[in-house]
């Protein structure tokens, strides 16, 4: 067990120096001098030499890595080229609302795909299973931002049932806040609760041949024991997995859903960030981002090694 | 069996039709803007109303239509140019080249897709040709590991044994011996990936970062018409609805083809 997760530890760790080199890679590969790309033509002298000294872009290219990921790990990011906020401080604002968000997504997701999934897959014949298959596949079709939009417009403007954007703190006013977190948790929520409904489905449908389902139904449990409480749990553990593959979905969805719906977490600021150039805020965040991400996908690895005895015996385990 | 004609492949045959023959479609120039038609809703002259400069949708969502496709099949295809060949590398290339490949392979796949297309934009620069390649960048590891683990299984054959020791060298065993082998799932990929580049590709122009106003953008025209909304609601509908039935029926044709060669 503990050689297994050392190993997907050691992996999650190289994932994550690869992507810090890339992210770091992303203010080397502009164009010309980055100080100028990033100040922009009205910037003095001064100002530029000031920068390029902050950026370390006299030093050799492993120095300035060096330099960079040392200031990184001291949580000390920069600060926004904009309006001089430390890029720190523009984070740990932003995240909470980002993570509420998810919150009300997986809310919305959990919501769609158990009931939909276990139907299909007990009533693989019914006319509502068909229906329910075209659901999803419509609601995967569906773009997040095109789904956003229309939401705000239906609710938000003609009916005007929720607030079309925004965000208010849940201090403020809980009532309020959960009205503005509603249309972009079904925004986000939506496609993932046809992707888990999916395979929750695939999952079950699995299990349901298995011979301990019948064992279970032999000695006359009823049907809605042997399905929540002997199927569904086997049938959990490929479900976790999807949490690892969605994590990337979900965060990419956010950037989308929140400026739609004009959220300021994460998402928002990162958009902001590359339409004014910000490139420090941009790197910081796309940082920040990945090693979330790899960390889910770890925690998620960890948790199916937990539940799955055969995968931290397996050798080479999470190679394909 | 043969491939089943359905809904999906006429509408993408239509699709294809609709961008080359765009400027014979088109009832109007879809850069053309009319001031006395300004936010108009559908009528006979325009079918799916005006937008806030008077251009006529329908003729925006047609050459839109070009802009969708070509960006969805060009990233695609530079996708699997770059991708398949590294993956065959990967999978034939010994235990150490494999390792480096991959490695990147998984670098790429640790980014979620819109965020490394994001910040590849950033870096590029705004517009479409850039937003290409960011979509083209995020489809290359799903085609590598494809490829990579066709060619792992394949490597052990008999026949690339047979190939390989009749003499021929690297390049043949790699793309005359195992390439038509490993084919079948790459080909099921297509469709599919361009199904989520033109979702890619959308949604950065919505959020401003590929194609620029006054392109005819799919993606584009959806962000605009979010200031629109109570004026002219259908503005923002249309483009959503077809970016949806394309990507549905691309979806679609993936299963065709998963059938088709029988996976």
């Amino acid at each position: 067990m503990s050689a297994y997760l050392i190993r997907r530890a050691l992996e999650a760790l190289l994932t994550t120096f690869l992507a810090s080199l890339l992210v770091f890679a992303m203010v080397g590969a502009l164009p010309g001098d980055p100080a100028l790309v990033m100040l922009g033509d009205r910037a003095t002298p001064e100002q530029l030499q000031a920068l390029r000294a902050y950026l370390g872009i006299d030093q050799p290219i492993p120095v300035q890595y060096l330099r960079w990921i040392r200031r990184v790990l001291q949580g000390e990011l920069g600060y926004s080229l904009i309006n001089g906020y430390p890029v720190s401080r523009i984070l740990v604002r932003a995240f909470p609302i980002t993570l509420q968000l998810a919150g009300w997504a997986m809310l919305i997701v959990l919501l769609i795909s158990f009931p939909t999934g276990v139907y299909v897959a007990t009533h693989p014949r019914s006319r509502l299973s068909t229906l329910v298959n075209w659901y999803h596949g419509c609601a995967l079709a569906v773009p997040v931002f095109w789904l956003g939009v229309l939401l705000s417009w239906f609710f938000g403007v003609w009916t005007r049932w929720l607030p079309p954007s925004g965000y208010i703190p849940f201090s403020e006013n809980p009532m309020l806040w959960a009205r503005n977190m509603i249309l972009p948790g079904v925004t986000l929520g939506l496609g993932g609760g046809s992707i888990m409904g999916r395979f929750i489905q695939a999952a079950l449908e699995d299990v349901l041949g298995r011979d301990y389902i019948r064992t279970a139904r032999a000695k006359g449990l009823g049907e809605r024991a042997v399905i929540w409480l002997h199927a569904l749990r086997n049938a959990l553990i490929p479900i976790l997995t999807v949490f690892g593959i969605y994590a990337g979905f979900f965060i990419g969805g956010a950037v989308i859903t929140e400026s739609v719906f004009a959220t300021p977490g994460m998402g928002t600021a990162l958009w902001r960030a590359i339409l004014s150039r910000d490139h420090l805020v941009t790197q910081s965040i796309i940082l920040v981002s990945v090693i979330g991400f790899v960390l889910i996908s770890l925690l998620v690895d960890v948790a199916y090694a937990l539940v799955d005895p055969r995968i931290r015996h397996e050798k080479g385990a999470g190679q394909v | 069996m043969k491939p089943r004609w359905n809904v999906s492949t006429l509408l993408l045959a239509l699709l294809v039709f609709t961008a080359l023959g765009a400027p014979i479609m088109a009832r109007y120039d879809p850069l053309e803007m009319c001031k006395a038609t300004v936010l108009a809703l559908p009528s006979w002259a325009h079918p799916m109303g005006t937008d806030q400069f008077g251009r006529d949708i329908l003729s925006r969502l047609i050459f839109g239509t070009r802009v969708a496709l070509l960006i969805g099949v060009g990233a695609t295809f530079m996708a699997v140019l770059v991708g398949v060949p590294l993956g065959v590398w990967s999978g034939l290339g010994g235990p150490r080249i494999d390792a480096i490949i991959m490695r990147g392979v998984d670098t790429l796949l640790a980014i979620p897709p819109v965020l490394l297309a994001m910040a590849l934009v950033a870096i590029l620069g705004l517009g479409s040709v850039n937003a290409a390649v960011a979509v083209a960048v995020v489809g290359i590891p799903q085609f590598a590991r494809l490829a990579r683990a066709g060619a792992l299984s394949e490597r052990g054959m008999e026949y690339t044994e047979a190939a390989v020791a009749l003499g021929a060298n690297w390049g043949r065993v790699a793309f005359r011996t195992i390439l038509p082998n490993i084919l079948s799932p790459i080909i099921v990929q297509v469709p599919i990936a361009v199904s989520r580049a033109i979702i890619l590709e959308a949604s950065l122009s919505f959020l401003g970062l590929g194609s620029q106003p006054p392109a005819p953008s799919w993606g584009l025209m959806v962000n605009e018409s979010r200031n629109y909304m109570y004026a002219a609601p259908s503005y923002g509908i249309f483009p959503g609805i077809l970016i949806a039935l394309t990507v549905l029926s691309l979806n679609n044709m993936a299963d065709l083809v998963r059938k088709w060669r029988r996976i």
